[in-house]
């Protein structure tokens, strides 16, 4: 389903990935955790080609990247199969609510006006936003626009959704029902998520499997049980009893 | 010495007639400039480097040097190496060389308003799978023209003043008949203060116009 190997990136001599291996079945939710600047985002910018990898392949699907030769035709096939929620959720913001999640539809995926329309309203409802449809992102709280932003990556039924730090910018009365909202769509739509997010007990609650990477290699992976209770890297360790002390 | 109040009233109406004309000048001149300038902006950005280094060498010649200077080189210069440029009529040589002139200027206003929009916005866009095209149809382009309208007014103000300037090489506009109308009783400031005003006047008609335009494309702000 989502295969990812070898795979490399620099930002100029820095080393950010160093080689990252991962494959994930349809459906699986997959927290990645770590501490700040080990290259998280730049993993999920990477499976989505916003960052060029150095080397290593992605495939999603029927769809596979080679990092060293791709053409702007792959980079956008592999595109249509991911959809991303920002950390500062980056709606169009010239759009109002529904064309935000109508343009996924009718440009991308070339439906018909109508019934994308259905759908989109359809998706807002789920994401509690109706009665904002006709409004522009400036109108709305950072929640709410973050909920517009999950449901924009609905639209393009990707078959995979990186979510890039959901709930960094957030009031931290807001984070739990953007959670919430995660948690419920995971369980109800069947695409592959990759989150990053520093919501420890998010984490562990709604992954299927949990990643912890440190200076950009993956230290240690598996179910939030058995990275909880029986870390087998020290690094692991110390990530998770700081955070837990904190 | 005083103030001839009728004869300044009686230059109105014949100031206020030349009106569209000069303002007809200064739309055009604005239009071929922005479309200049749209297409040195998309030049300026090609993989070929030297077709890059002559698009900057326009933008500096045409920003270094003084406009009236271009006119002339223009108007009086070039049709004295190129024989047929010599029919050219005075006020095509003004849009030309305003075209010229101004579009290495609303090129840099271009480029100033697409840094303007901020990279997620770019971002977003290609992640939902639009291509670059769509992109800049309909998330780019429309945020940046909202964020340059405030400067592309001022161009738009200052090209249509600056067809006085084209009295200079013979165009009968608003300045070069109130020259005429000074010259028949030697009534300087009357004439050139009744065409100040109809200058004005011209500009606060543009200004009502740039605020309601405004205000439609900056809805979502």
């Amino acid at each position: 389903m989502l295969e990812i190997k070898g795979l490399q990136k620099s930002f100029g001599n820095l080393k950010v990935l160093k080689g990252i291996d991962i494959s994930a079945k349809k459906g699986e939710v997959i927290a990645v955790i770590g501490p700040s600047g080990t290259g998280k985002s730049t993993l999920l910018r990477c499976i989505n080609l916003l960052e060029r990898p150095e080397c290593g392949t992605v495939r999603i699907g029927d769809v596979t990247v080679d990092a060293q030769n791709y053409s702007a035709k792959d980079e956008q096939k592999l595109r249509r199969k991911t959809a991303m929620v920002f950390q500062n959720y980056c709606l169009f913001k010239n759009k109002t609510v529904l064309d935000n999640v109508l343009l996924p539809m009718t440009l991308v995926r070339k439906k018909d006006k109508k019934e994308a329309c259905q759908e989109a309203l359809k998706l807002i409802e789920q994401v509690g936003l109706l009665d904002k449809k006709h409004e522009y992102p400036s109108r709305l709280s950072g929640g709410q626009q973050q909920r517009i932003g999950i449901a924009r990556a609905l639209a393009s039924q990707p078959e995979v959704i990186l979510f890039d730090e959901p709930t960094s910018s957030l009031d931290p009365e807001l984070v739990g029902g953007i959670l919430e909202l995660i948690k419920e769509l995971a369980g109800r739509h069947q695409c592959t998520m990759l989150i990053v997010t520093h919501e420890m007990s998010f984490a562990m609650e709604i992954a299927d499997r949990v990643i912890f990477m440190d200076g950009g290699n993956i230290i240690e992976q598996g179910t939030p049980k058995e990275l909880m209770q029986h870390a087998k890297h020290e690094r692991t360790q110390k990530f998770l009893k700081t955070i837990q002390t904190r | 010495m005083r103030f001839n109040f009728t004869f300044f009233i009686q230059c109105f109406p014949e100031l206020i007639a030349k009106m569209p004309f000069t303002l007809w000048l200064g739309l055009v001149s604005f239009a071929a400039s922005f479309i200049l300038a749209v297409i040195i902006a998309v030049l300026r950005n090609v993989k070929c480097a030297p077709v890059r280094w002559i698009v900057s060498l326009y933008i500096s010649f045409f920003r270094s040097t003084p406009y009236i200077t271009q006119l002339f080189i223009f108007y009086y210069g070039l049709p004295q190496f190129i024989p047929s440029l010599r029919t050219m009529s005075a006020e095509a040589a003004f849009v030309a060389s305003v075209a010229l002139n101004s579009s290495a200027f609303i090129t840099e206003i271009i480029r100033g308003g697409l840094l303007a929009v901020e990279k997620g916005q770019r971002e977003a866009a290609l992640s939902v799978g639009m291509n670059k095209f769509q992109m800049m149809k309909e998330v780019v382009i429309p945020q940046a023209f909202v964020s340059s309208l405030p400067a592309l007014g001022n161009s738009l103000v200052a090209t249509v003043k600056n067809t006085a300037v084209a009295f200079t090489v013979g165009v009968v506009e608003i300045l070069s008949h109130s020259k005429v109308l000074a010259a028949r009783g030697f009534n300087y400031m009357e004439a050139y203060i009744a065409a100040g005003i109809v200058y004005w006047m011209l500009i606060l008609l543009l200004d009502v116009f740039q605020k309601q335009l405004e205000k439609r494309a900056c809805r979502f702000l």
